[in-house]
């Protein structure tokens, strides 16, 4: 691929990337606003919710921040992958402030995908504490996106590491040269 | 860190690594295809069965073949981004880190990655519309949004382009060795 068809996809990129980046939090909060704090307090939504049961807020607080850590991350996952490809754009060149960016993209990724994970795995159990019956235990619940997340983000960010020591390496040898 | 001391911690790391990505690579397999067998052929009744299918459907063969290979294509196009990653930490572990056949390995991870995301993106839009196909009034073409797809996306882009710098950099890196 030559340069102007790399510029060409940085430009498309970048730009799917600022729509997600606005999408993405404001889905979330109208998302889990109407599961928390705007729609019915009894989650009735869900069909393993038992009928009539009221949720009290500080459980639905309790839900509502059991997922803000996934979304915190995934946001500075996007804002540095936006930097990142800003910088193709500009013609930057391969250095330290280019790798932490990428370290930055693909470690919060990692991050939003690992509490991600964690959250669907108590999802059950908070929704259904009230539940005079079924109460659901927590369950390991693994998703196959989530754990492509979690894998990319995390050798996304050793790859970053392994290039910056790779660079480092090579400057010694040249000044010893 | 002495030169010697970095080859074999890269080494070991492309190693755990390849090993959780070789694990991920046979469960993703055998859950995806066991899940759309199981809908389209071994368990025929899933599909009668969906909550948006109407009662009493018919689904003919034709649909479920056709239904089975476009989510084989995204499959297959996921085993490629794994087969990918493998091969560019194979290259890691034999300590070609800084050079052109890295760099082009990360493009083709990133790229990939990108490519079966837009596929499985595109294939979801159909999605309600083949199951209910069928149905007196099928359903129309909806746009599933799914934020686990489109992070793996951005950081798909994230390491194409990336590999793209990184081509430029040992392509420089090659022509001033030359010059000296």
């Amino acid at each position: 691929m030559n340069r102007s068809s790399i510029s060409i996809f940085a430009w498309l990129a970048l730009g799917g990337m600022a729509v997600f980046a606005i999408y993405y939090p404001y889905k979330f909060v109208t998302g889990l606003a109407s599961i928390d704090f705007t729609g019915p307090t009894t989650w009735q939504m869900f069909y393993i919710v038992e009928d009539g049961i009221q949720v009290p807020l500080s459980a639905r607080i309790g839900h509502f921040l059991a997922w803000v850590p996934t979304a915190l991350a995934t946001q500075v996952s996007i804002v540095a992958s936006m930097l990142m490809v800003w910088r193709v754009i500009q013609q930057s060149y391969l250095h330290n402030g280019t790798i932490k960016i990428l370290q930055w993209a693909g470690g919060a990724a990692a991050v939003a995908a690992f509490t991600a994970l964690v959250a669907a795995s108590l999802e059950a159990w908070m929704l259904t504490r009230f539940n005079t019956d079924n109460q659901f235990p927590v369950q390991l619940r693994i998703e196959s996106g989530e754990m492509g997340v979690l894998l990319a983000g995390i050798g996304v960010f050793m790859l970053g590491w392994v290039i910056r020591i790779a660079l480092d390496l090579d400057g010694e040898n040249r000044e010893i040269v | 860190m002495s030169a010697q001391k970095f080859k074999s911690r890269v080494r070991v790391g492309a190693i755990v690594l390849g090993l959780a990505i070789f694990v991920e690579l046979i469960r993703y397999t055998i859950t995806s295809f066991q899940r759309a067998l199981r809908f389209c052929f071994w368990e025929p009744e899933r599909w009668n069965a969906h909550w948006l299918v109407d009662e009493g459907t018919v689904i003919e063969t034709g649909l479920r073949i056709g239904y089975f290979t476009i989510w084989a294509v995204v499959i297959l196009a996921s085993i490629l981004v794994f087969l990918a990653a493998l091969k560019l930490l194979y290259h890691f572990s034999k300590g070609e880190i800084f050079g052109p056949e890295a760099a082009r390995w990360i493009m083709w991870v990133g790229g990939l990655l990108v490519l079966a995301l837009a596929i499985d993106t595109v294939f979801m839009f159909a999605d309600v519309r083949i199951i209910t196909s069928q149905n007196e009034t099928p359903l129309p073409l909806a746009f599933v949004y799914d934020p686990s797809d489109l992070k793996a996306m951005c950081l798909g882009a994230v390491l194409f382009l990336f590999g793209s710098i990184l081509r430029e950099a040992t392509r420089i890196d090659a022509e001033n060795r030359e010059f000296v």
